[in-house]
């Protein structure tokens, strides 16, 4: 049982960045009949998503939420001691995104930078891991940047898929300073690998040109979820000693609304206390959790209460976790667009 | 609850429920309009109506909805 404490650790800065392509559900009329349709977007509570164009990669996104956040922050770079890339769409099969993404922003050759290849369930492993380098005093600041271009990765044939996935591309900046006290609680099962999977394309089943589509079994992926993800967060609110009356937020990765609002009806949190951003931006994967703290959190009146607030990832692997932090210091960006 | 009314809230769950007749020896995998949402569905509604969260494994297990009804009981441990 991974359960990881931090002290006086957190997210000082938080940016995010979309495509400017919208693709509406309600255009999806053809492909799925209108009692499909109506009864799809009322189901997931996904109305629309953005698409990156052609030769637009899930790092170019990222590069200009993380231009975004230093601009609004007056970060001086040379401060900036890792870079984590946390991304199933790479800009190649090799080498890591990280070090040239590094370079692009304009990082010192002092700085460790890696990818980390997780889906849903990323930012919470990505911010834990963040959250372990900003301990280590020979590290200043961590940039941990979470983004995906899901469009490309789904069959555009997928009924099933198509609604769900969008593209985005996020920045946290984590460091030490006043933050108090956080908690993260990681989880993996392999067994369960063939839930979400794209079985082609690496190197078990080279490149066949067909298939080279990630493929999902929804119903176990619930089945998954209702079993994993409010135990999960039971678990850490124990571990901390706190009850879920006792949280400002619960910001989830926006799967999808019908299986999120089941946590919450499970969890007895009132929905006030839930932020989506699945409706305008529908699953982004790994990006989803911080493209939320910005889309929704960015106006500092809404959600004012932010010192105690979990964040929920849960996806392919299966891999899944959650988060306890303070986020009342964290300085969310304005949304941009690409 | 009875079986003729978990019929008719298990046809509720369809996007057209009136593209069949529904009836307990109905065998609802071989709908049309059965699709794993309609799965979710169902399992939402059977705890909205019953209390307990089934795996999805007894939807794919049963065969009519006469077999999910039962199993519902079962586990609830009322057959």
């Amino acid at each position: 049982m991974a359960i990881l404490d931090y002290k006086n650790i957190g997210i000082s800065a938080v940016a995010a960045c979309v495509p400017k392509r919208i693709e509406k559900n309600e255009d999806l009329a053809g492909f799925l009949n209108a009692e499909e349709l109506q009864k799809t977007i009322e189901f997931v509570g996904i109305k629309e998503k953005r698409y990156v164009d052609d030769g637009v990669c899930a790092s170019d996104l990222c590069f200009k939420a993380a231009q975004k956040l230093f601009d609004d922050n007056s970060i001086d770079r040379s401060e900036i001691d890792a870079l984590i890339f946390l991304s199933q769409t790479p800009d190649y099969r090799q080498p890591a995104t990280a070090p040239n993404l590094a370079h692009r922003l304009g990082l010192t050759t002092g700085v460790l930078s890696f990818d980390v290849n997780l889906a849903c369930s990323g930012y919470i492993y990505g911010l834990a891991t963040a959250f372990a380098f900003a301990s280590n005093p020979g590290v200043r600041k961590v940039l941990l940047l979470a983004g995906e271009t899901m469009s490309k990765t789904i069959s555009q044939n997928d009924k099933g898929m198509v609604p769900l996935f969008g593209d985005a591309g996020t920045a946290s900046l984590i460091e030490s300073g006043d933050f108090g006290a956080s908690a993260f609680s990681l989880n993996s099962d392999g067994s369960k690998l063939k839930v979400l999977q794209m079985t082609y394309g690496g190197y078990r089943n080279p490149s066949c040109g067909k298939e080279e589509t990630l493929q999902m079994d929804g119903m176990e992926v619930f089945n998954f979820g209702i079993r994993a993800v409010p135990s999960d967060i039971r678990k850490i609110l124990n571990h901390i000693g706190k009850t879920i009356d006792d949280v400002d937020l619960l910001i989830y990765h926006q799967a999808n609304k019908f299986m999120t609002d089941f946590f919450s009806k499970h969890l007895k949190i009132s929905p006030e206390k839930t932020p989506y951003s699945l409706d305008r931006f529908g699953n982004t994967s790994s990006a989803s959790v911080p493209l939320t703290i910005v889309s929704e959190l960015h106006d500092s009146a809404k959600y004012p209460q932010r010192e105690s607030v979990l964040f929920s990832g849960f996806g392919s692997g299966l891999s899944w976790g959650t988060a306890w932090l303070n986020l009342s210091k964290a300085k969310v960006s304005e949304l941009v667009e690409y | 609850m009875d079986i003729s009314e978990f019929v008719t809230r298990f046809a509720d769950q369809f996007m057209d429920p009136n593209e069949t007749t529904f009836a307990p020896e109905t065998k609802f995998h071989e709908l049309s309009g059965w699709t794993s949402m309609t799965a979710l569905l169902e399992i939402a509604m059977i705890e909205d109506n019953f209390g307990t969260t089934i795996p999805s494994d007894v939807i794919r297990g049963a065969e009519t909805i006469q077999d999910l009804f039962d199993a519902v009981q079962k586990s609830k441990g009322n057959a």
